[in-house]
């Protein structure tokens, strides 16, 4: 059976793609971290929820809503989560397709306190976010 | 219980902290690996075969050696993939390293990494360390 935090993790990314405010709110920690890597114009660390789902909707807005997270793998355990995706989007004319591997930890409730990533192609996502 | 592939990185891991480097590259990685080092330091880029990972990994251990302190925290294992969680810390006079790593690897069919991130939670601070 797959661990809490698996469903979690599923949920959360549901979400994001819904771009639902009030689900991503709920699978955050209060103090959660997001650590986006990179050298682009949203590269840096966003602190608490609202930074955080700032950050999403700016994601959201930038890309008008064609960001799509399609999971390879999938696995979690009470502390700590792992996932494998291919992430799509266009924006400007441009198009991207890279797959991620993602790390995540939890808090006892099981929200999502801490996040990091890299990209199979780095400087796709680079160039994707460029400004125009 | 520790399945197959959290067994066959112990046994790469052994063979480094032995410094026999070149076994630690057969037994683990794949002919035509694709590692990624994110971020901005020396080493940071996409490295294409065996050959090339390996010559990463001299160059982060010629760079950082003996400094580390590395520390398992935790592994996750799916059915092709594995996460594994380290805490480095590295304390020298002016030159702190506290981060969290999570290596992810994606298995091939004959049981061996064909691709490999190295995520850290303070690429910055990985970034200075290794020297850009």
């Amino acid at each position: 059976m797959a661990h809490p935090n698996e469903e979690h993790l599923k949920r959360f990314m549901d979400a994001y793609a819904a771009n639902d405010a009030d689900a991503l709110r709920g699978l955050l920690a209060d103090d959660a971290v997001w650590h986006v890597g990179g050298t682009h114009p949203l590269s840096g660390d966003y602190r608490g929820v609202s930074e955080i789902l700032d950050y999403f909707n700016n994601v959201g807005a930038e890309t008008k809503g064609t960001i799509a997270l399609h999971p390879i793998e999938i696995m979690a355990n009470d502390t700590r989560g792992a996932t494998f995706l291919r992430v799509t989007a266009s924006r400007e004319g441009r198009e991207l397709d890279v797959t991620m591997a993602e790390a995540f930890t939890f808090d006892e409730q099981g929200r999502i306190r801490e996040f990091w990533a890299h990209a199979t192609d780095q400087n796709a996502i680079d160039e994707f976010w460029r400004k125009p | 219980m520790m399945g197959e592939k959290a067994q066959k990185l112990a046994e790469a891991m052994g063979l480094i902290t032995q410094g026999r480097t070149k076994e630690f590259g057969e037994t683990l990685l794949a002919d035509d690996v694709v590692w990624h080092w994110p971020g901005t330091s020396r080493v940071s880029g996409d490295y294409v075969g065996r050959d090339e990972a390996l010559r990463l990994l001299q160059g982060f251990l010629e760079l950082t050696g003996g400094r580390l302190s590395v520390e398992p925290i935790d592994i996750l294992e799916g059915k092709d993939h594995l996460m594994s969680f380290t805490k480095v810390t590295a304390t020298r006079e002016g030159d702190d390293l506290d981060v969290t790593m999570a290596d992810a690897m994606r298995f091939g069919p004959d049981g061996r990494v064909v691709e490999y991130w190295t995520l850290s939670n303070d690429q910055n601070a990985v970034d200075q360390f290794i020297g850009r």
